[in-house]
């Protein structure tokens, strides 16, 4: 279950994988297309701390606190980023959805050596977008448990979640929104 | 070896070709060889990390390197509306550090102008007086590694 046509590609120019790019405050992080599971505007968490969707619990949480950041206090355009990853699900509120990317794999780079502590683990690399960088995420780190703390058990085989690629354009697919009684 | 080049050499390597900078109004300086320029400074981007003094990477068109905090780490801020970009030569490669506004200049000292810091930093080579100034040389080379720490 993940973003439609999500695998990597190889085009023309070389392979390719294609990301989904969010910011948290300051942070572009891009996550693997193979790893996300819907978005849902934020008004479907509601004040839960969880989102159901086809039988499947998310935990919500920001990401910016699991990328370690106070949150940014009003976003204009936050959604909840539905994930999964080695049968673990989270849900992440985002302060803004930039869209799907198209990456190519041989401009990925990895943490320069100077990061030397657990980011390492916490990001695959980063890639330069538009104006700035977006940081890679592993999925595993993103949406499994956190070290000592209650960690969240697999919640079983990912169902299907449909999220419509409406529009593709140089590199950016726009994305639609759907919300969860709709892909119920 | 070319007859007169020894003594050429000797009095190259008594002499320190230093930039100086500022760092939260801090005058501190390091060796010339240990700077790979000086850009004006365009803002970093964060990236979470647990990396002491290492949580940003600034880009510079298609180039990108890990930002050193050295104002974290003296615990100063960089003053200055305009600041500059120093990149740091270390030995893992290079970083950016943010410093003051004030442009960073170059001067030479002799060898015989230096003396250990009163208190021991693994980060600081030497120091030395430039205008009734304390200024202590930081080892751009190794700042903040392990390196550093036991030498």
């Amino acid at each position: 279950m993940s973003l439609r046509g999500q695998t990597k590609s190889v085009a023309g120019a070389g392979a390719t994988e294609r990301m989904l790019v969010v910011t948290s405050g300051p942070i572009n992080l891009a996550i693997s297309a193979t790893a996300v599971e819907g978005i849902l505007p934020p008004e479907e968490a509601g004040t839960k701390g969880s989102v159901t969707v086809r039988e499947i619990t998310y935990p919500i949480t920001n990401l910016a606190e699991r990328l370690g950041h106070i949150a940014a206090a009003g976003t204009t355009d936050p959604r909840i980023i539905l994930c999964g990853s080695r049968g673990y699900h989270r849900g992440f509120r985002v302060d803004q959805v930039l869209g799907l990317t198209e990456a190519e794999i041989s401009r990925l780079k990895p943490l320069p050596p100077h990061f030397t502590r657990e980011e390492r683990a916490w990001f695959k690399g980063y890639f330069l977008y538009h104006e700035g960088i977006a940081l890679w995420a592993d999925p595993d780190w993103l949406v499994g448990p956190d070290p000592g703390s209650g960690s969240p058990e697999p919640l079983g085989e990912a169902a299907h979640m449909a999220v419509a690629h409406v529009q593709q354009g140089d590199d950016i697919i726009e994305l639609e929104v759907i919300d969860a009684e709709r892909a119920k | 070896m070319l007859r007169g080049q020894s003594k050429q050499v000797g009095e190259r390597a008594a002499n320190w070709s230093l930039l100086v900078f500022s760092v939260g109004g801090r005058v501190l300086a390091a060796r010339t060889e240990d700077v790979g320029g000086i850009l004006p400074w365009t803002g970093a981007m964060a990236v979470p990390s647990h990396t002491p003094y290492v949580h940003a990477m600034v880009r510079n068109g298609e180039d990108v390197l890990p930002v050193f905090d050295l104002a974290e780490m003296l615990h100063l801020t960089v003053q200055g509306d305009a600041p500059m970009c120093l990149i740091a030569r270390r030995q893992d490669g290079p970083m950016a550090i943010c410093v003051d506004a004030t442009m960073p200049k170059l001067t030479v000292v002799e060898s015989t102008m230096l003396y250990p810091p009163a208190q021991p930093d693994p980060n600081i080579l030497w120091q030395c007086q430039l205008d009734g100034i304390v200024v202590p040389i930081y080892a751009f080379s190794h700042l903040a590694t392990p390196t550093a720490a036991v030498s």
